[in-house]
């Protein structure tokens, strides 16, 4: 599996890669979304899934996810979102901009995993 | 092996090594032997870094005797004690047979003029003695422990106990 | 190490640089210089400290940090404004936040702070529904073990799946039938939105076949017919009978594996009983992973565009997980991409920039050998050698400006160390900066920070009045602190300056006296009088205060200074104020200097500090004593130092005759106290590479570092202050003294 994960945080994105790369996933990161679309736009082939902090400078995680569903090569890509935020309004938001599902941090890495292959159907 | 031309024995590429002067509870020690003021000295072998031959140091301004000055290590800046005078003792007669030896203790690294190496040898712990307490002799706390090699007796240094205080005054009164 | 220690690293390292742009962004909203997105990087520091610190299981750190997010929240919301009060608490907040950053990052074990300030700001703005309540926000440390985690470590608290209770499944679970053999019925049909948001039911019914033997059954009774089919629309239902690994398996489980498809798709769970069910129609009865794919897929065939959206022809990508900015990619977009950057560990800046010394070296090797040679200076061989001057010279520039920092950083660390003097003290204190995007060699930023700090509070506590004693002088109760940094040719002048009383300089001299720096009955100019507070161990304050007392003069600023080659000089207006100045070299790496010879040791002096020369022969020299001599460089004369003589060495018999080359550098240390130096030849003019005597010297008088000449000979690299010290020039020894003299 491979895997495209956003997040301003070095430490986050460390440990997300850290934890991916444990379970044999290929890992690449981006700091925000500008980023991400630039890292999107140069993986080949395109990533399984997606992972993206939602409070991030420059193009945040619903307007990541926005751009991504726009664009048709990159349809039916999976995107979790990585949030602290559990409530309510803040899921039915990522949903409205397109995410598959949420993660909330700081996260359990057995959990992590277990929802990337969920939703990937990948091992 | 009696003499040691110029330079030798580089594990440059191991890098700062931990403080290996402390030889208590090692069965095989591995000390580089040396005489200096007419007696033998040693030090752990995993303090050397090399032993280069000798060349007139560049004196520092205010420096007590025994800092002869600093060389040119390969790009980098070498400072060098005698280390008779460090021990108490007349100066280190010239010599064509003097080396320096150049030993690294934490992040530092010293040259130390030696008469002359002698010898690499591995006692075992039993042949080591521990130092006996002398009344305030100089340089009598720069010795770990002792031991006897052809009747001789050997004094194994501290490295880090032959090493001068470092002043570093901003950080020290600042802190 | 260890990774998880490596990435602990990180987060303190990236702590670090939040906390710099939580202070930043409070400080542009204090002087009302913040832009749009101030508020939201504020914010957004505050949250990512939370966020790293839960996953550390720092919970003092993430208690502290969810409160400070809270007031901030309320801010970004717009229900609380940045008035001048606000900021102070927050500006408060963000040291109590680095100070819980340092004390988690020495695993120091502290008590939440005093968070009532917050809170009580937070509860000023208005009460409106803002930020959600994520106090449910549970640090988790991270487990790589292979312990089961408990589920409610993750929220699933809202779960909005409306569960169809079918009357008929449950009145047919009764407890009494088939034991152990409770089978779930569970139906599912998706919702548009379900396609769009990237989850694919073949997936969650892999994830569903984990918990038991399960037949699907695709239900396709509301199929339209192919010609009017909307391929978004997803027409299928599945019917889906579960017979469960673990008995004991309940609805939540089930219900978790739908937990993204929740709100995009009407899910049944059910009960039923062995014997009840209808079988599903043998030919459904299907392994999910041979469910018919052809609805689900998600509705790639209706894109518009082919050409444009076909994948960019691929500059080979190798692999996925280096991921460093791209940088000169063929086709950059334009005006999305911020400057790209790349982080490079600093040994590797630092050994690329020791190389460029070693070229440096090596080429005025070259150039003294081609000279020796005798070659023609209009060969090609030194033309050449020429240019390769020229490239090394620029090479050089542009190793040293990666190193190159902007002050901003040092300044704004500056500015926590004026609000805690401010409070020490009961002063008001503003600092006001100026020139932070100055550039300066990174390893100077950072040793100017203890320097700074100690001239800062210096400045509060015995340069600014109180209050009161400012408003008797008619000045404004509050003082100002200006720090301001500048580049002059190729050395950076940084400068505090406050608007308080200025030196006593009768004080200073009643004190100089009696600790018996200077004779008494003495008189001294302004200047004279300044110089003595770099005097070692010269206090003025009457009394040792908390904050600079502690027995730092400014001795030991003047050091830290000259240790890094610069130089610092003082002026001051009674009762208008004070200015400390220092002036550093832009890098440590390369001094431009004069190769003099003296007792025949070369020694580089620095060329900043030399002001003139002139040969001893020509030179208009008055002898005082033995020993003691004056020359008259300009309106006055100046006191003569003898280089080798003041660094201890050892003069030979011959060294003091004058030679032809024989020569005097007037050098000025600290932009006054001009003095001769008396060197036996100046050799040339080049420039050095400085090499560090720091780890293995310590403080060495008289010198701030060493070089390596062409021939690879050790040289030291002189500091002209240090030598003034050295040969007591700063004590108004009266023979020494410097005689004003009226010259026509």
């Amino acid at each position: 599996m491979r895997v495209l994960a956003i997040d301003d945080s070095r430490t986050i994105r460390d440990m997300v890669r850290l934890t991916l790369e444990r379970e044999g996933i290929e890992t690449a990161v981006a700091e925000d979304g500008i980023h991400g679309i630039e890292v999107l736009d140069s993986l080949d082939p395109r990533p399984d899934a997606i992972l993206t902090d939602v409070n991030m400078p420059r193009l945040d995680g619903f307007g990541f996810i926005n751009r991504v569903r726009e664009r048709s090569e990159y349809a039916g890509i999976p995107i979790l979102v990585l949030t602290t935020e559990s409530a309510r309004e803040l899921k039915l938001k990522a949903r409205a901009a397109g995410a598959t599902g949420w993660i909330v941090k700081p996260f359990d890495p057995a959990r992590l995993v277990g929802a990337l292959r969920t939703v990937t159907g990948l091992t | 092996m009696t003499q040691i031309e110029a330079t030798v024995a580089v594990p440059e590429e191991a890098g700062p090594k931990p403080d290996a002067s402390d030889v208590t509870g090692q069965d095989r020690i591995e000390l580089l032997t040396f005489r200096c003021g007419g007696r033998g000295f040693a030090v752990n072998i995993m303090d050397v870094r090399e032993i280069r031959s000798w060349s007139e140091p560049t004196p520092l301004p205010h420096a007590p005797p025994f800092m002869k000055g600093m060389v040119n290590l390969r790009g980098s800046v070498l400072p060098v004690m005698d280390l008779a005078q460090r021990l108490g003792q007349p100066p280190t007669q010239d010599d064509p047979r003097n080396v320096i030896i150049v030993i690294q203790n934490g992040n530092r690294v010293h040259g130390l003029l030696v008469d002359a190496v002698s010898d690499i040898v591995h006692p075992t712990d039993d042949q080591l003695q521990d130092v006996p307490r002398v009344n305030a002799e100089d340089g009598a706390g720069m010795a770990d422990r002792l031991f006897v090699v052809d009747d001789k007796m050997i004094q194994i240094l501290s490295t880090s106990r032959i090493l001068p205080e470092v002043s570093r005054p901003f950080s020290e009164a600042i802190a | 190490m260890d990774p998880m220690d490596a990435i602990r690293a990180t987060f303190f390292e990236e702590c670090a640089e939040l906390l710099e742009s939580l202070e930043g962004g409070l400080l542009a909203l204090q002087s009302g210089t913040q832009t749009p997105d101030t508020v939201d990087a504020v914010f957004r520091a505050v949250h990512s400290i939370k966020g790293g610190a839960g996953a550390f299981n720092l919970s003092t750190l993430v208690a502290y940090a969810h409160e400070f997010e809270t007031t901030l929240d309320a801010l970004r919301s717009g229900r609380l404004t940045a008035s001048a009060e606000v900021v102070g608490t927050l500006l408060r907040a963000s040291d109590v936040l680095g100070d819980l950053v340092n004390s988690a990052c020495l695993g120091e074990d502290v008590d939440v702070p005093d968070t009532s300030e917050l809170k009580a700001v937070a509860g000023s703005a208005e009460a409106t529904p803002g930020k959600e309540d994520d106090s449910d926000f549970n640090p988790v440390m991270l487990n790589f073990g292979l312990d089961p985690i408990p589920d409610d470590d993750i929220d699933l608290a809202p779960t909005p799946i409306e569960i169809e209770t079918v009357p008929v499944s449950t009145s047919t679970a009764a407890p009494h039938s088939a034991v152990g053999k409770r089978i779930w019925r569970v139906t599912f049909e998706p919702l548009p939105e379900l396609l769009v948001s990237g989850n694919e039911p073949l997936f969650l019914f892999r994830a569903l076949e984990v918990l038991g033997r399960m037949s699907v059954e695709a239900l396709d009774s509301d199929l339209a017919s192919l010609s009017d089919m909307d391929v978004s629309v997803p027409r299928l239902r599945w019917s889906i009978r579960l017979e469960p690994t673990a008995t004991d398996l309940t609805e939540t489980e089930i219900e978790s594996v739908f937990e993204f498809a929740d709100d995009i798709c009407v899910l049944t769970i059910s009960q039923i009983k062995d014997e009840d069910e209808n079988a599903p129609s043998p030919q459904a009865e299907a392994v999910p992973g041979q469910v018919s794919p052809a609805v689900v897929e998600p509705p790639k065939m209706t894109i518009k565009e082919t050409a444009d959206t076909a994948p960019p022809p691929a500059a080979p990508k190798p692999d996925v997980s280096v991921q460093p900015t791209p940088i000169g990619t063929a086709a950059p977009q334009a005006q999305t991409s911020a400057p790209a950057t790349i982080r490079v560990d600093l040994n590797r800046v630092d050994r690329l920039v020791n190389l460029v010394g070693e070229l440096v070296i090596s080429q005025s090797m070259l150039a003294q050998g081609m000279t020796r040679a005798g070659l023609d200076q209009h060969s090609e061989a030194v033309a050449t050698l020429d240019e390769l001057q020229q490239l090394t010279r620029d090479m050089q520039d542009s190793v040293m400006s990666i190193r190159a920092q902007p002050v901003k950083s040092l300044f704004q660390r500056m500015t926590r160390i004026v609000r805690e003097a401010g409070q020490a003290t009961g002063k008001d204190v503003r600092l006001v900066t100026e020139g932070e995007g100055t550039e300066i060699d990174k390893t100077v930023v950072e040793r100017l920070a203890d320097p700074l700090t100690h001239m800062i509070r210096n400045s509060i506590d015995h340069g600014l009045e109180a209050p009161d004693e400012r408003n008797a002088a008619g000045k404004s109760p509050g003082g100002v602190v200006r720090l301001s940094a500048r580049q002059q040719s190729d050395r950076v002048v940084i400068e505090v300056s406050d608007d308080g009383r200025g030196i006593n300089r009768a004080k200073v001299l009643e004190r100089a006296i009696a600790r018996g720096l200077v004779p008494e009955g003495k008189t001294l100019d302004t200047t004279e009088i300044d110089r003595l507070l770099f005097l070692p161990g010269f206090s003025t304050a009457q009394t040792v205060s908390a904050l600079s007392g502690r027995g730092v003069g400014m001795d030991v600023v003047q050091r830290a200074i000259r240790d890094l080659n610069g130089t610092i000089a003082i002026s001051s207006v009674e009762g208008k104020g004070t200015s400390i100045s220092i002036s550093l070299p832009l890098t440590l790496a390369i001094l431009d200097g004069m190769i003099v010879r003296s007792s025949r040791q070369r020694m580089v002096i620095p060329l900043s500090a030399i002001v003139e020369t002139q040969t001893y022969a020509a030179a208009r020299i008055e002898t005082l004593g033995p020993n003691q001599s004056v020359v008259r460089l300009h309106e006055r004369f100046v006191p003569i130092v003898d280089l080798a003589g003041s660094m201890g060495f050892a003069r030979q018999p011959t060294d003091d005759l004058v030679e032809d080359d024989t020569a005097l550098l007037f050098v000025q240390p600290d932009e006054s106290g001009t003095f001769a130096l008396r060197v036996d030849a100046i050799e040339a003019q080049r420039q050095v590479v400085i090499k560090g005597l720091g780890e293995n010297f310590g403080h060495i008088p008289c010198v701030s570092a060493a070089t390596i000449l062409g021939d690879g000979q050790v040289a030291l690299i002189v500091d002209p202050g240090g030598i003034a010290e050295m040969a007591g020039l700063n004590r108004q020894n009266p023979t020494l003294q410097t005689p004003e003299l009226a010259v026509q």
